[in-house]
């Protein structure tokens, strides 16, 4: 029985580009669990994941993987590892029979059976130059590989950018499939919260390199809700419940982080459910302000 | 590690093929200019020569020992981009992301790319000190002990260029291949220059080219062993430089 309880743990991770910084960012994945990563182009996405891959060091901070410390487990960690990029990454003149004869030779516990299996799951051809692939393709491909060598955590950037939406409800199916097992996790990147929104357990939202918000996926869903008000009807609502506020057309619409106690407070005003992507915006747009 | 000294094989088929047509090609012109110095025009040429019938100012056996030393050595200098051709194409398909995620550490990584040198470089030798056995069977010019020497001061020289170019592509953070290249074989130019300067000025102010030329070539088939040390030097230091610079510099190379 494993001896950990968070696939991914980072507890104040630092990382100063000059122009751009990670500013100690904390969160913790749970084992079993599908956790989302949102956040616009530029917030730090990719940074997070290079970090807690040990790709890159961070300037400070610890990182666990699996309950281990990174530095110098990495590439050990890495085997439970399954990793998939927005962008392919394998060369192109490359037929996923290369790629197979090259993965057998990298990972210990690669399994060509299982590889071929997927391929022939996502219709796949073996002998075509991955060059030749749709984005749909290349994205199956990368994710056949990474489910491939027994992996128990994906850590997925950006799966489904670009993808028309019945590749990408294919793709959430496969994760949702993966995460079956208990011990399998996901760790995703997205901007596209429509897609979180449907597979997420956990969500850490990060904007400018900084956590705003993380938690239950169910309970922050549950917790905010858009108020529509007047102008005049703002000034009496608690400014412990707004998280921000938008001016519209038809009146005011504010993010509000407690939306039972917003209830009792004002009945007579309307409460929205947030989608996740209604949450990002209007924190960021906090954050900004 | 294996996997991505398959990977890098892979990706320098192209290279594979233009060795094999270099390599026949030159075989065959060379076998040729050989059956023709022994019982050909070239031949024919030489007697000439000999009996003092042409104003050629070298003997043609002469030339045709530069032209076959040429021959030799241009099959192996067609390997001589093996580095910048992986790191390019590794660069081209965005594989850096990919590997980065593998379960190998930086040393691994830059040690695959080196074994893949070793492997590419190694396997032209063998060719080339396979062809200079059967050349050798056909002249007198040239013996298989100053074949071997001609090929083994090419390896020796590709060798100290790949070291030279690995150093400025991890080092130097060096994107451009075209860069990489140019400023490597400008180092080598510099430095031979520098070590040969007495023996060039001399050659130049006797108006005696062709004599630097001909020493040049007697050094490269008799003292391959300098260019061998030579070759053991750089690359170690190309290593450790590029070992430890990739690790300082994880995740921008």
């Amino acid at each position: 029985m494993d001896n950990y309880t968070n696939v991914i743990e980072l507890d104040n991770v630092v990382k100063d580009y000059g122009d751009f910084k990670l500013d100690n960012i904390s969160f913790d994945v749970p084992m079993g669990s599908v956790c989302g990563f949102i956040g616009q182009n530029g917030a730090g996405k990719t940074t997070t994941i290079r970090i807690l891959l040990d790709v890159i060091r961070a300037d400070s901070g610890e990182i666990r993987l699996f309950g281990e410390d990174v530095k110098g487990n990495a590439p050990r960690l890495r085997e439970d590892i399954g990793v998939v990029y927005d962008e392919m990454g394998f060369h192109e003149f490359m037929t996923a029979k290369d790629i197979n004869i090259m993965m057998k030779h990298i990972y210990k516990n690669w399994d060509e059976k299982v590889f071929f299996d997927y391929l022939k799951k996502f219709s796949l051809p073996s002998k075509k130059k991955c060059g030749d692939f749709s984005r749909g393709m290349r994205m199956k491909l990368q994710i056949a590989v990474a489910m491939s060598h027994n992996a128990k955590l994906l850590v997925l950037d950006e799966p489904t950018a670009g993808l028309d939406p019945i590749v990408r409800n294919e793709i959430l199916d496969i994760f949702r499939e993966f995460v079956l097992e208990e011990d399998h996790s996901i760790f995703i990147s997205s901007h596209i919260t429509g897609d979180l929104e449907k597979i997420a357990d956990e969500v850490v939202f990060i904007d400018g390199g900084r956590i705003f918000l993380k938690g239950n996926k169910d309970e922050i869903l549950e917790s905010h809700g858009i108020l529509k008000c007047r102008k005049d009807e703002l000034d009496s609502i608690s400014k412990s419940l707004i998280v921000n506020v938008q001016e519209g057309a038809f009146g005011i619409d504010v993010l509000i982080n407690d939306r039972k106690a917003a209830a009792k407070l004002y009945p007579e005003l309307v409460i929205d459910r947030a989608s996740l992507e209604e949450i990002m915006l209007f924190y960021v747009a906090s954050s900004r302000r | 590690m294996k996997g991505l000294i398959i990977k890098d094989l892979m990706s320098l088929r192209k290279m594979r093929a233009t060795f094999v047509f270099v390599t026949v090609s030159s075989f065959v012109i060379t076998v040729m200019a050989l059956i023709s110095a022994r019982c050909g025009n070239i031949a024919l040429a030489e007697r000439e020569y000999l009996a003092g019938g042409t104003d050629l100012q070298m003997s043609p056996v002469h030339m045709l020992w530069y032209a076959v030393a040429v021959m030799v050595i241009l099959p192996l200098a067609t390997i001589g981009d093996t580095l910048t051709l992986a790191f390019e194409a590794d660069k081209n398909s965005g594989f850096e992301a990919v590997a980065g995620a593998l379960p190998l550490s930086v040393k691994q990584r830059v040690t695959a790319r080196f074994i893949t040198l070793f492997l590419t470089c190694g396997t032209g030798t063998v060719i080339s000190l396979a062809l200079s056995f059967i050349l050798s069977l056909f002249t007198d010019i040239m013996t298989l002990g100053d074949f071997a020497g001609l090929v083994l001061s090419a390896a020796s020289l590709i060798l100290i260029f790949s070291a030279l170019e690995m150093i400025l592509i991890f080092l130097l953070k060096m994107n451009n291949a075209d860069s990489v290249r140019i400023i490597a074989l400008l180092i080598m130019t510099a430095v031979f220059i520098i070590s040969a300067s007495g023996r060039i000025i001399d050659a130049m102010r006797a108006m005696k080219t062709t004599e630097l030329i001909t020493d040049g070539l007697i050094f490269l088939e008799n003292r391959w062993f300098i260019l061998a040390c030579a070759a053991a030097v750089c690359l170690l230091i190309s290593y450790f430089v590029s070992t430890g610079v990739a690790e300082r510099k994880r995740g921008e190379i």
